[in-house]
Order: C-alpha cells, then sequence, then structure tokens
C-alpha cells in the first residue's frame, strides 16, 4: 500500500513537472536562454486558475487562462530583454520578483483553498473511487495533458515557424538572414515556455485543491534538472525525441527525488533539491562519467595485472 | 546599385582611444560586378560589409542599393535583398539541425514563417539536385546536422543557402579564411561558378591576393579606409599577384610593420 502510494505520487508529481520541463526546455534548450522567471509563472498559473474557479469559473476555462496569464508574464520577460537590451538572467530575475506581489494581489493573501469545487483532479467520479485507484487514475488525467502538451510542441517545432524558433537559439544570425527579427521568436518561445509552466502550475493546484504563494519555489531548479537528465536520456537513445526525455526525466527525477525525501525526511527537500541538480549538472558535463571511467579502468588493469602475477 | 555616399564612421567614439576609419568614404558598385576586396587588417573592408550589411551602423553619410536609400533599414530587413556569407562556418547554418532543414529555411527566405509543416518531403528532392553539382557528396546526407560537417562542406553549405532565393548582392566575408589550401580552393571555384551562374553582384572580402587577382571583375585593394589601388576589366586583367603584393607591402611598411 505505502510503495503504491509512492508510486501515485511520483507519477502525478512527475507529470505536472514533465509539464514545467517541456516549457523550460524551450527557453534552455532551443532558445539558449536562461529563463528564472519560472519561478514566478508556475504559482502565477495556480493563483489564476484558484482565484477563477472560486469565483465559479469551469476548471478548463481556468486552465486557459492559466496558460494565457503565464504566456503574458513570459512576454513581459521578452520585452525586458529584446527590447529594453536587459541582460537574460536578470529579465527572468525581475518578472519573477514582480510576479511575487504579482500572484499576493490576485489571491488576496498567501493561500486560496477551493477543496469544495470539481476539478480535473477532484470530482464526483475520482471521489467514487478507492483512494489508490483515484490517485492513479489523477496521474492519468495528468498524463493526458503530458502527452496533449508534448504532442503539440513536437508538431510546432516542425513546423515553419517553429523552425525559426530553432534557428534562433542555434544560430541568430541565420534568422536575421532569412529577413526575420531574432525579437520576435524570443518572445514566442519565452511566451510559449512560460504558458506551459503556469499551465502545469494550475494542475499542481489542482493535486492539493490548494493554491499556495509559496509553490514555485526552486521550479526553475527542478525543472532544469528533468530537462537535462531528458536530453542526457534522449541523446544516448537514437529514436526518442528529446521532448520525450523530458517527461521521462521528469519522472526519473521525481523517483530519486522521492527516495531521498524518504530517507532524510522532508525538511530536507530543498537541499535535496539542490544537491541533486549538482549531480546533474556533473553528470551532463562528463565529470561523473569520465571518473567513473577511470576508476573502472584502474580496477580492470588492477584485476589484469594480479592475473599476470599469478 | 550599390552606392555608399560621404560615409563616416568612427569607433570608440568620445573615449581616449577614438579612430576615425571612414571620413568622407564613396564607393559604388555596378550590377553585376564581382568586387575582390583586399588589404590589411583594419583597413575598414569588413566594416565595409557591416555596414552594407546593416550590423554596424555608420556615423554619417548614405547607403543605397538600387537606388532605394537603406542607411536606416535595421540588418533583418536588408538581409531579404542581400546574402551573407561569413568566415566562420559556424555561422553560415543552424548547426544543430539538418541539411534539408537549413534548407527548407532559406527557401522560405522572404516568405511568411507560419504553422505550415516545415519540411515538405517532396522539396527535398529539389535540395538533392542544387546540393549534387557541388561534388562533395551533401546530397546523400540530407539529415545529418550541419553541425557534423567539415568547415569546407558548411561554407559551400552555407554559399548555397544564401544564394538559394533571389539576393540582389552577396556579401563574402573572408569565406575561405578558415579553411585548409586545398578546401579554400575548391569553395572559391565553386562561389565563383554559383556568381557566373546566378550573375549575382557580389562583394568579396579576401586575404588571399591570388584568389582576388584570380576571381572578379573588379579589385580593390583598401588602406586605413581609402582605396589606393581599383582597377577593372583589362586593367584588373594586366594586374599580376606580384604588383599586389608589391603595393600590399608598400602600404604595410607605410604601417610600420
Amino acid at each position: 500500500m505505502f510503495f503504491l502510494n509512492q508510486t501515485s505520487t511520483i507519477l502525478q508529481m512527475g507529470f505536472i513537472y514533465a509539464i514545467v520541463g517541456l516549457g523550460v526546455y524551450i527557453t534552455y534548450k532551443i532558445l539558449d536562454f536562461p529563463d528564472l522567471s519560472v519561478d514566478g509563472t508556475f504559482p502565477l498559473g495556480g493563483v489564476v486558475f484558484a482565484v477563477l474557479l472560486t469565483a465559479g469559473c469551469p476548471w478548463a476555462v481556468a486552465m486557459i487562462a492559466a496558460f494565457v496569464a503565464g504566456a503574458a508574464a513570459g512576454l513581459v520577460t521578452g520585452l525586458l530583454h529584446v527590447k529594453l537590451k536587459i541582460n537574460g538572467l536578470l529579465s527572468g530575475i525581475i518578472t519573477m520578483t514582480a510576479l511575487l506581489s504579482v500572484n499576493y494581489l490576485i489571491a488576496g493573501g498567501p493561500m486560496v483553498s477551493f477543496s469544495q469545487e470539481s476539478t480535473l483532479l477532484s470530482n464526483g467520479f475520482l471521489s467514487g473511487l478507492p483512494r489508490t485507484a483515484a490517485n492513479f487514475m489523477q496521474a492519468f488525467f495528468i498524463l493526458l495533458f503530458v502527452i496533449l502538451c508534448k504532442v503539440l510542441l513536437d508538431l510546432f517545432l516542425k513546423t515553419k515557424c517553429g523552425f525559426l524558433l530553432r534557428a534562433t537559439g542555434d544560430n541568430p544570425q541565420l534568422v536575421t538572414q532569412t529577413g526575420k527579427n531574432t525579437d520576435n521568436y524570443k518572445m514566442l518561445g519565452l511566451s510559449l515556455a512560460n504558458g506551459l509552466v503556469a499551465l502545469a502550475g494550475s494542475l499542481y493546484c489542482q493535486y492539493g485543491s490548494v493554491y499556495n504563494s509559496s509553490m514555485g519555489t526552486g521550479t526553475v531548479v527542478i525543472a532544469l534538472a528533468c530537462v537535462i537528465i531528458g536530453c542526457v536520456i534522449a541523446k544516448h537513445i537514437r529514436i526518442m525525441a528529446n521532448t520525450t526525455g523530458v517527461v521521462i526525466g521528469a519522472l526519473l527525477y521525481y523517483a530519486i527525488l522521492s527516495i531521498a525525501m524518504l530517507l532524510l525526511g522532508s525538511d530536507y527537500t530543498k537541499l535535496i533539491v539542490a544537491v541533486l541538480f549538482v549531480i546533474v549538472l556533473l553528470f551532463d558535463s562528463g565529470l561523473i562519467g569520465r571518473k567513473l571511467k577511470n576508476l573502472f579502468r584502474r580496477e580492470k588493469r588492477k584485476s589484469a595485472e594480479g592475473d599476470n602475477h599469478a | 546599385m550599390l552606392e555608399l555616399k560621404g560615409i563616416r564612421k568612427v569607433f570608440n567614439k568620445g573615449t581616449p582611444d577614438e579612430s576615425v576609419l571612414f571620413d568622407g568614404f564613396d564607393f559604388s558598385v555596378r550590377e553585376g560586378e564581382f568586387v575582390s576586396i583586399v588589404g590589411s587588417n583594419g583597413s575598414g573592408k569588413t566594416t565595409l560589409l557591416n555596414l552594407v550589411s546593416g550590423s554596424v551602423l555608420p556615423d554619417g553619410g548614405k547607403i543605397f542599393l538600387k537606388g532605394e536609400d537603406i542607411t536606416d533599414q535595421k540588418e533583418f530587413v536588408r538581409a531579404r535583398r542581400i546574402g551573407r556569407v561569413f568566415q566562420d562556418p559556424s555561422l553560415g547554418a543552424a548547426n544543430g539541425m539538418t541539411i534539408a532543414e537549413n534548407m527548407a529555411i532559406a527557401e522560405n527566405k522572404g516568405r511568411a514563417y507560419g504553422l505550415s509543416a516545415g519540411l515538405n518531403k517532396k522539396r527535398v528532392a529539389a535540395y538533392r539536385d542544387i546540393l549534387h553539382p557541388l561534388g562533395l557528396g551533401l546530397e546523400d546526407r540530407m539529415n545529418v546536422p550541419v553541425g557534423a560537417l567539415s568547415g569546407g562542406q558548411r561554407q559551400v553549405l552555407a554559399l548555397t543557402v544564401a544564394t538559394m532565393t533571389p539576393i540582389d548582392l552577396l556579401l563574402l566575408d573572408e569565406h575561405t579564411a578558415a579553411l585548409d589550401p586545398k578546401t579554400a580552393e575548391q569553395t572559391m571555384a565553386l562561389t565563383d561558378r554559383i556568381v557566373r551562374e546566378k550573375k549575382i553582384t557580389t562583394l568579396m572580402v579576401t586575404h588571399n591576393l591570388r584568389f582576388a587577382e584570380q576571381y572578379g571583375t573588379r579589385l580593390c585593394m583598401f588602406d586605413k579606409g581609402h582605396i589606393v589601388l581599383d582597377a577593372a576589366g583589362e586593367e584588373k586583367a594586366q594586374k599580376k599577384v606580384e604588383d599586389l603584393l608589391a603595393l600590399f607591402n608598400e602600404i604595410s611598411i607605410e604601417c610600420g610593420n
């Protein structure tokens, strides 16, 4: 029972962060833009959803609104960067900081609870199921969203517009040579990315039927870890798309995080998140891989020498 | 065709390091000309290309392309009529994208980049036909990321991509400088062929005096923002590499090298 509960939590959280990961994949991997506004747009999606829902809006409409709000916030980061020529990292930090107040103002306080409302993850159908089955059903519903986002993103990246978005991060000069303004593609990418992040934020709130202003802290670090793990996996499996890798990366990350939290306790959560990120970065840079390889070689040599002596 | 009038360009303006490169600089290129530009470092060759492409703005003067004043046009707007190949092979294409994808982007230049499929399967055959005569075997590697190609292959691809749609002017910015001598030779020969076939007005900056002598219809030598040699047609045909080298040494000695 304990194992099943843990598994369902990993799936639920893993899938939610997979959507955040897909967003961050656009900025970090495609646009090569270190976007920190994510820490603010994740709760923004949550608060917009929560407030609209409590005001009587259906959950589907509230989720679309969350996406739009996130996209608008991403556009602000983009405008700060391309129009006011502010460094990309700083643009994100500015948006993130501003959103702390914006989110508080929208919520009218640090929390919004909506346990009575019917949502995608809490409705009559789910409450009729046994608890464990309901948990897995929730995970399945979130998975449907993940698949929808992933497929749409994959399709978009294969359109002419998507090609130029990819080229913008790859070689901005090429986009300029085609007579297009790279600024527009940066803003488009940032909007799309933060829209997805906010959408994930709305799902995160539905998971607990509550919006909490502290839910965004550390989102960037978690999402980047998911993206980096995902891209490393996708690199080694030829047929796997990067976006699929990101989804798997998110699940893997959450599995590791959950195990670490079980062993150390939830007080250590953010510390574990930070340490895990360092490990992921070291893996990505090949530092750990090389060390392991060297260690392995040395062992082999030792045993070979031992054989010679015998 | 291309006209620069009274161009002024100052670097490090307002600092003790201020240096005036161009002051009242005039330069014009006629339709169909293939101009080779040589000169020492800091002579203003590359700055000229940057001014024409719009990546550097002049401090004074006007630039006209086919009679239209483009002085205040942004780089990406001018790029719709101007193709450019850089010295750095990584600037010619999106390196993480495949050859076919890069050619699809280039082919769509000047049109809208909307939500229709980026890569049209039927067009890939046409791309192959464009690449085949280049003799580099690129046509068999359509789905290979450009980053996996050699520098020479990338420069040839960059040249192909830059000239895929009709353009008024082609800028070649030392595009063979990063290549080994043999590849540079091949790339230059291909450049000449493409420019002749498509009859594109071309400005080529090069450090290779022999390329400048051998190719093109006009030859200019720059020194500290001035044109010290401008030979076209018969006059150019009579110039030998030795003559160029002698003049080149002369201006270099003036600089104190």
